[in-house]
């Protein structure tokens, strides 16, 4: 049980997978101009790293491992997310259609955030991690990018009225305030050996 | 640099037969935000902003308004308007929810040669897009000429 | 052995995949018959969810004006939906008011029928048919406008009210890829039930005017639909005055006809306004409804004549010229169409002469 949190904390706050690796920046700096939005995306990404982390932790250890074709990782992986997002963006155009009008084309981009694909090979090179493991990583890092996009909108908000540079508004300020947050992130790092 | 995914249906708006017959790229193939970027910086060197030249054409779209398809002096008989209207109103291509009359509007200086031809979405096109249209469209403006036209009246 | 291996998997995992997602769609997509009930119960009709109560509407018959063909960017299609309908989406926010957003005027062609919904629908709208038309005749009144004169189907009859207008579809031609629909106010004297007319002025770059300019010809056939709109003609017994240039005088045959058909004996003076005598059109229809209605006034405007023109009528702004006959506009009513500019100049003079701003009725196009 200890372990779990243990994984938990790792993947949301010392290994920030945005923070700390900077992965699934792309849909990060367009979304996180919005807090609505940002939340909505963050709950998505969280649902979709959670449950792909799971399904590639069995297909890879049950299916790939044993037929000997670790080398197709990539490939299934990146099919699992595909499908999982088309199934993520029924359900949020059933019971949400507002948000998903106000996600637009990056829903459908969530297949190709990185971060995702990221969670699910990580989750590989961690040594040990059986299926409980590996679904507590996917969701750790889940939260952790949906922490870091809300904090951004957050501060994106609050900024919105400011006096910027030209040359720095928009994804230039972001950028420099992402730096920011992962530098505080790093105090993190001793919470978890 | 990643095309913006939300410049396709835009550009498909802009394209010959959407809106207009012509459209309004010409034979532009730069991508959008490269047309606007190009000359809202040729305006931006001369001191100017590109809310400023289009509010100033929206003003000569309204006097000419009220002239009912005649001849309007402004500014001191320096230039005059002329707006020839057709009934029916054009959406923003951009889809922002601007909707422009039908006209075209013709200043003249007062020997009567032809300053410059625009229509009222082109005054919304800059002024809120800052999009002057692309090289070689029918209604293109060049940030110069309607630079040298802005001065002329105001100074 | 390892290459079969491996792509006897992928596929495997592939196909299982895509048969989760067709479960899915199958039953996160499926609405179910979902019911419309429209006006309070005055009429309901079961449509096949899923899909934009635009296009639900007309599976059922029911024609909503829309000049975009339902892409959210001509704002015709609004409806006031009381019951089932979701928070307004971000692509209706451009198109509502505050007022509107509060009346819950939503845009039916980006509203998705997810259950039974409740809405009001205008009586009027109930009319509206679609037709395949033939193209009778084409005619030049002057040198950028035409009358185009549409049969309607043999056996069919279409009633008007006058001020109505109606839609016509430009269909795909060389310069445009997709159908387009545009609006024309309709001139038929309105006992015609089987023709209609349309006039029809040349805009520079125009998709729908191009085409009828340049491509259309006698005998073709032709979709329209309507008819819409509700400028017409008060009952009030009023003095009117009608203001209009171009091809805004579409309406105003129309109306005179109905009000030579109906013996109607109010005071008419209709203000036309034009550059030059070539801008002039349907002299000779004025003239005839000057001899039959004693009470009928035609009063051609120029602002520009041109010398040759060799003019003796009155000449300005129409909106000076109609100052100077009404100096007391305070028991009159107007009617006008043209494009904005025109209405709002008309509307800023009229106003300034006495007139209610209720009294002045337009087809702001």
């Amino acid at each position: 049980m200890m372990n779990l949190l243990v994984i938990f904390l790792a993947a949301a706050f010392t290994e920030n997978i945005l923070l700390a690796r900077f992965l699934g920046m792309c849909s990060f700096l367009a979304i996180s101009r919005q807090m609505k939005t940002s939340v909505g995306l963050g709950f998505a990404v969280v649902f979709v790293t959670t449950f792909t982390a799971a399904i590639n932790w069995l297909l890879h250890t049950y299916v790939m491992v044993p037929l000997g074709i670790e080398f197709l990782e990539f490939i299934v992986f990146i099919v699992v997310i595909a499908a999982f997002v088309q199934l993520v963006e029924m359900i949020i155009e059933r019971f949400s259609p507002s948000l998903y009008f106000s996600l637009g084309i990056f829903l459908p981009l969530i297949t190709v955030n990185c971060a995702i694909l990221g969670v699910s090979l990580f989750m590989l090179n961690k040594q040990g991690f059986g299926f409980w493991e590996s679904l507590v990583f996917g969701f750790g890092s889940g939260i952790g990018w949906l922490l870091a996009i809300i904090l951004m909108a957050g501060i994106r908000e609050q900024i919105k009225e400011d006096k910027i540079p030209a040359g720095l508004r928009g994804s230039g300020i972001t950028l420099i305030i992402t730096g920011i947050i992962a530098l505080a992130f790093v105090a993190f790092s001793g919470m978890i050996k | 640099m990643k095309e913006n995914p939300a410049e396709q249906p835009i550009r498909d708006r802009l394209e010959p037969g959407a809106l207009s017959v012509d459209g309004f790229l010409g034979t532009d193939k730069r991508p959008i935000a490269d047309i606007i970027a190009a000359d809202t910086g040729t305006v931006e060197a001369e001191g100017f902003t590109v809310e400023q030249l289009g509010d100033f054409l929206e003003k000569l779209h309204v006097t000419a308004d009220e002239g009912w398809e005649s001849r309007v002096p402004m500014y001191d008989g320096k230039i005059s308007v002329r707006s020839d209207e057709t009934l029916g109103q054009i959406p923003c291509p951009f889809a922002c929810g601007a909707h422009c009359h039908k006209a075209e509007i013709a200043v003249k200086d007062p020997d009567g040669n032809d300053l410059l031809r625009f229509t009222p979405l082109d005054a919304h096109l800059i002024a809120a897009h800052g999009f002057f249209e692309g090289k070689g469209a029918h209604y293109r403006i060049e940030p110069k000429t309607l630079i040298a036209l802005y001065r002329l009246c105001t100074e | 052995m390892t290459f079969w291996i491996a792509v006897g998997s992928l596929c495997a995992i592939c196909g299982i995949l895509a048969v989760l997602l067709v479960i899915a769609d199958r039953y996160l997509n499926d609405y179910g018959i979902c019911k419309l009930i429209i006006n309070k119960g005055a009429r309901e009709e079961e449509v096949e969810g899923g899909s934009t109560l635009l296009n639900s509407l007309n599976s059922t018959g029911i024609f909503i004006p829309s000049a975009c063909g339902g892409q959210g960017s001509c704002g015709l299609c609004k409806l006031k939906v009381t019951a089932g309908a979701p928070p307004i989406l971000p692509t209706e926010e451009p198109h509502l008011s505050k007022e509107e957003r509060a009346d819950n005027v939503r845009l039916c062609c980006q509203l998705k029928v997810h259950e039974n919904m409740e809405l009001e629908i205008p009586e009027e709208l109930f009319n509206i048919r679609e037709f395949n038309g033939t193209v009778e005749s084409l005619e030049n009144l002057n040198h950028d406008i035409k009358r185009l004169r549409i049969a309607l189907p043999a056996g069919e009859e279409l009633d008007i009210i006058p001020g109505q207008y109606m839609q016509i579809e430009t269909p795909a031609y060389k310069k445009t890829p997709e159908p387009v629909y545009r609006a024309y106010s309709i001139a038929t004297d309105p006992r015609d039930k089987t023709h209609i007319d349309l006039v029809i002025r040349l805009v520079p770059g125009g998709i729908c005017t191009t085409y009828v300019f340049e491509h259309m010809k006698e005998q073709q056939t032709l979709a329209l639909n309507g008819p819409y709109g509700d400028f017409r003609l008060t009952d009030t017994g009023k003095e009117m005055i009608f203001i209009a240039g171009g091809s805004g005088m579409a309406p105003f045959l129309s109306m005179l006809a109905h009000i030579q058909n109906e013996g109607i004996t109010r005071n008419v003076t209709y203000f036309f306004g034009a550059r030059s005598k070539r801008d002039l059109i349907c002299l000779d229809k004025m003239a005839a409804f000057e001899a039959a209605l004693p009470n009928f006034k035609f009063v051609p405007c120029l602002s520009e004549p041109m010398p040759d023109d060799n003019w003796d009528g009155e000449t300005g702004l129409v909106t000076e010229v109609m100052k100077r006959h009404c100096p007391d506009l305070t028991e009159m009513e107007a009617y006008l169409c043209g494009s904005p500019g025109m209405c709002d100049a008309s509307v800023a003079a009229l106003t300034a002469n006495g007139m209610p701003a209720e009294n002045i009725f337009f087809d702001k196009f």
